[in-house]
């Protein structure tokens, strides 16, 4: 967990995403990225869920059990082995090209449910949408909540920067 | 808790043995009262599990009750107390069953705080406090989804028959309970027949198996409706009450 908690502070010091990040009334974290690709392109490596060890340099085993989609379950293990986080699908859908995860486990956060969706912008432009929220933080002495949040916002970024670039191509 | 307000009770036998008791139990949680059959297959018996199921009026107008009094003679299912509990305002006949199965958290409490005590102090007291692995809720269709709610979100059952669940009114809230309930060994009965609720089992399965509960799953020719469920209680029952 030190390890994670170096990436966190320098995830806020590197907090010079080209993404919008913003709060809601409904999100705890907001992340947004403008793609110059086509909606169907974005969502078709979007929609893939058990290439997370491709697009998130956090994660560099991902194990996919049930189905792909709803009550499929992903557990994700950090590049060195040490951590993992466990991540249930809640739902996924092609029509609104958008799925919704819980991690229920791995993460000092109680209730946490995320949502990435992508959304049409006309010829050959879309956005990606992810959204996070939890219920609780968990004290640790690992991190503390900012930091956590700086970790989501880190890793989401890195996420939606790569699944804009492989759909871009 | 008000059980004051129990307005009426009639006791009948069925058979020989087996004994109906109705009464209408008014409900602070739901802000009504709740109709309700108890069926007790061997009132001899003094220890046996309790079995709830909901859309009781409807199960016992279709003949569920009658199937479920002669497999128990035939001992092809244990014997058991059931408790059909409908969803049917007795005053307006309004079915209420789309308010209260659509994951609803005062339904839950309803069950919890209200139905299961004065059922298992009032009208089937055993003198100790029952535990959850002694009973059982069965639901159909979006009691179906209610039962898979129930099963996240209560503490009070262990086993759970869920028949033809159709779970899209609040899927991916169910999802959420299940993949954070604390609930653990719990025993899952999951049906469908054909053209009927195949797209909704996956997902409920997938997710009861990751959390490593008991689940058997059956699948049957029959469509939606009672047919095809009645077919069902002594595979749904033998597993439930083994």
């Amino acid at each position: 967990m030190r390890i994670t908690k170096m990436i966190a502070v320098v995830a806020f010091a590197v907090f010079g995403f080209t993404q919008i990040s913003a709060q809601n009334a409904d999100a705890k974290i907001t992340k947004t990225k403008i793609v110059e690709a086509s909606v169907d392109k974005v969502w078709a490596e979007l929609r893939k869920l058990d290439n997370i060890d491709e697009i998130s340099s956090f994660v560099g085993k991902v194990e996919f059990t049930g189905p792909m989609g709803a009550g499929g379950t992903r557990v994700c293990t950090a590049p060195d082995g040490k951590g993992k986080f466990k991540e249930n699908i809640l739902a996924f859908d092609d029509a609104t090209r958008s799925y919704t995860y819980a991690v229920v486990e791995g993460v000092p956060a109680a209730g946490m449910v995320s949502n990435f969706k992508v959304v049409d912008l006309g010829y050959n432009k879309s956005m990606i949408v992810w959204t996070s929220t939890y219920e609780k933080f968990m004290q640790n002495p690992q991190m503390n909540e900012e930091q956590f949040n700086g970790f989501l916002n880190q890793a989401s970024g890195e996420m939606i920067n790569n699944i804009a670039a492989l759909a871009s191509k | 808790m008000r059980y004051s307000n129990v307005i009426f009770s009639v006791l009948f036998s069925l058979s020989v043995n087996a004994q109906t008791t109705q009464f209408l139990l008014e409900s602070l949680h739901l802000n009504r009262s709740i109709s309700i059959t108890a069926f007790d297959t061997a009132p001899e018996v003094r220890d046996k599990p309790i079995v709830y199921l909901t859309d009781g009026q409807k199960m016992i107008e279709n003949g569920s009750l009658n199937v479920i009094e002669t497999l128990t003679r035939a001992n092809k299912v244990p014997v058991a107390f059931y408790v059909f509990v409908s969803t049917i305002d007795e005053a307006s006949g309004v079915d209420f069953r789309n308010e209260y199965f659509f994951c609803n958290e005062n339904y839950r409490r309803f069950f919890e705080e209200e139905l299961i005590p004065h059922i298992e102090e009032s009208v089937f007291p055993l003198g100790r406090k029952r535990k959850s692995k002694e009973r059982s809720l069965v639901g159909i269709s979006f009691g179906g989804l209610n039962a898979a709610y129930f099963s996240a979100t209560a503490t009070s059952f262990q086993s759970y028959g869920i028949l033809s669940p159709v779970t899209y009114p609040c899927q991916q809230e169910l999802m959420k309970h299940i993949a954070f309930s604390k609930n653990k060994d719990l025993k899952i009965f999951l049906s469908t027949g054909t053209n009927d609720a195949e797209r909704y089992l996956p997902p409920l399965k997938a997710s009861y198996e990751g959390k490593g509960y008991q689940v058997k799953v059956h699948k049957t020719d029959g469509a939606h409706d009672f047919d095809n469920w009645n077919k069902q209680w002594e595979v749904v029952l033998a597993y439930l009450l083994k």
